[in-house]
């Protein structure tokens, strides 16, 4: 894939670009504010456009340079995937993401994606249309425990809460099959169970309204009593 | 002042020491690639997983320091970030519009500083009406703990309340 990198540490940004060179990609580019990643994808021929930008969000113009771009870059080339890293998981920048897109987009901490293998699957979850959300923070949202005895994460299996976490994530039902090892089969029947236990709304099939509707739940659910 | 100190140090730690060993991290991941041998592989694998067991050692501490959510949203959203971390389930009204920056700082760190002995032992009785727990220039932060509320109010140029809900909050 023709790969657009925005990152301010000249250290990291380096050696982004070789590692997306070692897993195959093409940096058509590394600049290191928002405002020149714009510049960079314009000036792309329209044969070979950009297919996916990888910004740092905390770069200039401050203090979120990143989130600002993407959200310029989304409007403009609504086509371009999109992967914004960060050196903190809070839910605050991950719905701020959410608003920018809920398609081809990601949201990972820095030094998760620093391996060539899970960089490669990363960027093409995001090509393929998915959200990406950085399993950390899907994991802190999935266990955060709610006060009182009436909650109903508390009713879900073991192997329904794993599937309820790589849901957060924005799994696909084949990534999660491949992540647990199990069918396809097994996996949407778990999904359908998590559903109806947490009344969850919506069509759990549209991938992108899926995600929502888990991040939705699981954000209420610590904040309502 | 004590809050601009605190930002200054969180913002050397995110640019200056969590950047190099980022970098150092893709470093690493990069050599793996490039190492014949899968022994020596798995083992800068493992050098990598412990350079991010630093680099979530670092956050927390950058956090504490001074959230990154206090400056780019404001007192409700750090302060909701703050209950995540914790795994605290409260519910947290405070105003949408943002303060300057010593202000927001002190009505977080008046807020945090009151919550801080309930975290670790919900079975905490009572606080009473706390003082000023945050001062900067003329900003007085007051707080207050009655039933499942915490209010932290401004006083002095700017008025605001900052408002945390949970059931064993006591007082009064």
């Amino acid at each position: 894939m023709r790969v657009a990198v925005a990152e301010d540490g000249a250290l990291f940004r380096e050696g982004l670009g070789l590692l997306l060179q070692a897993a195959g990609h093409e940096v058509v580019g590394s600049v290191d504010t928002g405002d020149k990643l714009i510049a960079l994808v314009a000036t792309q021929p329209a044969e070979q456009p950009v297919e996916i930008a990888i910004l740092d969000i905390r770069m200039p113009p401050e203090p979120d340079g990143g989130l600002y771009t993407a959200e310029r870059l989304r409007t403009d080339h609504p086509d371009i995937g999109i992967l914004l890293l960060s050196h903190y998981a809070e839910t605050q920048y991950l719905m701020r993401v959410l608003e920018i897109g809920a398609e081809r987009i990601g949201y990972r901490l820095k030094e998760r994606v620093a391996g060539v293998k899970v960089l490669a699957d990363t960027l093409e979850r995001i090509a393929a249309g998915e959200i990406v959300i950085e399993p950390v923070l899907a994991k802190r949202l999935v266990e955060a425990r709610r006060s009182g005895d009436d909650d109903p994460l508390a009713t879900l299996t073991e192997r329904e809460t794993d599937v309820l976490r790589l849901m957060a994530e924005g799994r696909s039902n084949s990534g999660i099959a491949s992540e647990l090892y199990v069918s396809g089969k097994a996996v949407e029947k778990h999904i359908a169970n998590i559903f109806i236990k947490l009344e969850l709304p919506g069509d759990a099939s549209v991938h992108h309204r899926r995600v929502l509707a888990v991040l939705a739940y699981l954000r209420a659910r610590r904040t309502e009593s | 002042m004590i809050w601009q100190r605190r930002r200054d140090l969180e913002r050397r730690l995110n640019d200056e020491a969590a950047v190099r060993l980022a970098a150092l991290s893709l470093e690493l991941g990069l050599l793996a690639v490039d190492l014949r041998d899968q022994a020596a592989a798995n083992r800068v694998m493992r050098l990598q997983d412990d350079v991010r067991v630093v680099l979530e050692e670092l956050r927390d501490i950058g956090s504490e320091l001074y959230p990154p959510v206090l400056v780019s949203a404001g007192v409700g959203p750090a302060l909701r970030a703050y209950a995540e971390r914790r795994g605290l389930a409260v519910t947290v009204s405070a105003p949408t519009d943002r303060y300057p920056a010593r202000v927001e700082a002190a009505l977080y760190f008046a807020v945090v500083d009151a919550l801080d002995p309930f975290t670790i032992e919900p079975a905490e009785p009572a606080g009473r009406a706390n003082g000023a727990a945050g001062r900067g220039g003329r900003i007085a932060v007051e707080v207050r703990r009655c039933g499942e509320h915490l209010v932290a109010a401004l006083s002095g140029a700017r008025s605001g309340e900052v408002s945390v809900r949970h059931p064993s909050i006591g007082g009064c």
